[in-house]
């Protein structure tokens, strides 16, 4: 057994998808008309309009995988190059510390700024599934006083 | 509705050594504290008392533990609630728990849990 109070082994997860779009939808209210995201295996589909004075123009967005980088989450985001800074300058003002955007469109999130520090969680790989993700966790464990 | 995230069954270990260096931390009299995990029951003995605890049952959202502190009288059960330990937007099932002599063992059922609301 480890030193931590609580360990674990592997721990699979899923995400649900239909709640993410749920999420999306709430965060981008007001900065967007319409947005929906699709998860289908391999690949998460967004798909939005904005109204641009009178005129709704439509956006879409393609995601094919997340990757797993030490400690932080690498979510890179297709988009045309043209809409890429124009969409970062929207997206920058909602999302919250410990998520950064790299040029093009790459989300990089910061597990540790989103953990307690007590818990020692190791994310080894993240799928996008039909409906959502599938999470694999590694062995870890928490211990606090 | 599904919950946002949901996991499969795991198990969970709570180390028998890091519970003891806990308790001894809350305890005054640390020297006169031990807690002696063996399989199927923990030894307790805490100053001039000393009682052995094992698991009564165990149920979804529960688990009871039997306190024995005098041989052959009736044991002292506490209901540990898993509702007085989780909010209540983390779905957590127990399907059986064990003592042995290097922890608890708790195995889980598959569950899940929403964002805390605002």
């Amino acid at each position: 057994m480890s030193a931590h109070l609580v360990s674990w082994d592997a721990i699979s997860l899923r995400i649900d998808g239909a709640r993410v779009n749920d999420f999306v939808r709430q965060r981008a209210a007001g900065q967007v008309d319409e947005i929906n995201l699709t998860f289908r295996n391999g690949n998460i589909h967004v798909a939005g309009r904005k109204k641009v004075g009178f005129v709704p123009i439509p956006f879409f967005a393609d995601v094919n995988s997340i990757q797993v980088n030490g400690r932080a989450i690498v979510v890179p985001v297709l988009i045309l190059p043209i809409a890429a800074p124009i969409l970062r300058g929207i997206v920058a003002t909602r999302i919250p510390p410990g998520v950064t955007i790299q040029p093009p469109f790459t989300f990089v999130i910061e597990l540790d700024r989103f953990l307690p520090t007590f818990i020692d969680v190791e994310i080894r790989e993240i799928r996008i599934i039909d409906g959502g993700l599938a999470l694999q966790i590694g062995a870890g464990g928490a211990s606090w006083k | 509705m599904n919950r946002l995230v949901q996991w499969d069954p795991f198990q969970i270990r709570v180390n028998a050594g890091a519970v003891s260096a806990a308790i001894r931390d809350r305890m005054k009299a640390a020297d006169h504290f031990t807690l002696t995990f063996q399989d199927g029951a923990i030894d307790v003995v805490a100053g001039k008392l000393r009682a052995r605890l094992t698991l009564a049952a165990t149920a979804q959202r529960e688990v009871r533990l039997a306190i024995f502190v005098n041989p052959g009288e009736p044991a002292i059960v506490i209901t540990i609630a898993l509702d007085s330990l989780l909010p209540p937007f983390v779905d957590l099932v127990i399907t059986s728990a064990e003592i042995r002599s290097d922890g608890l063992i708790v195995s889980l059922g598959p569950g899940g849990a929403d964002p805390p609301p605002k």
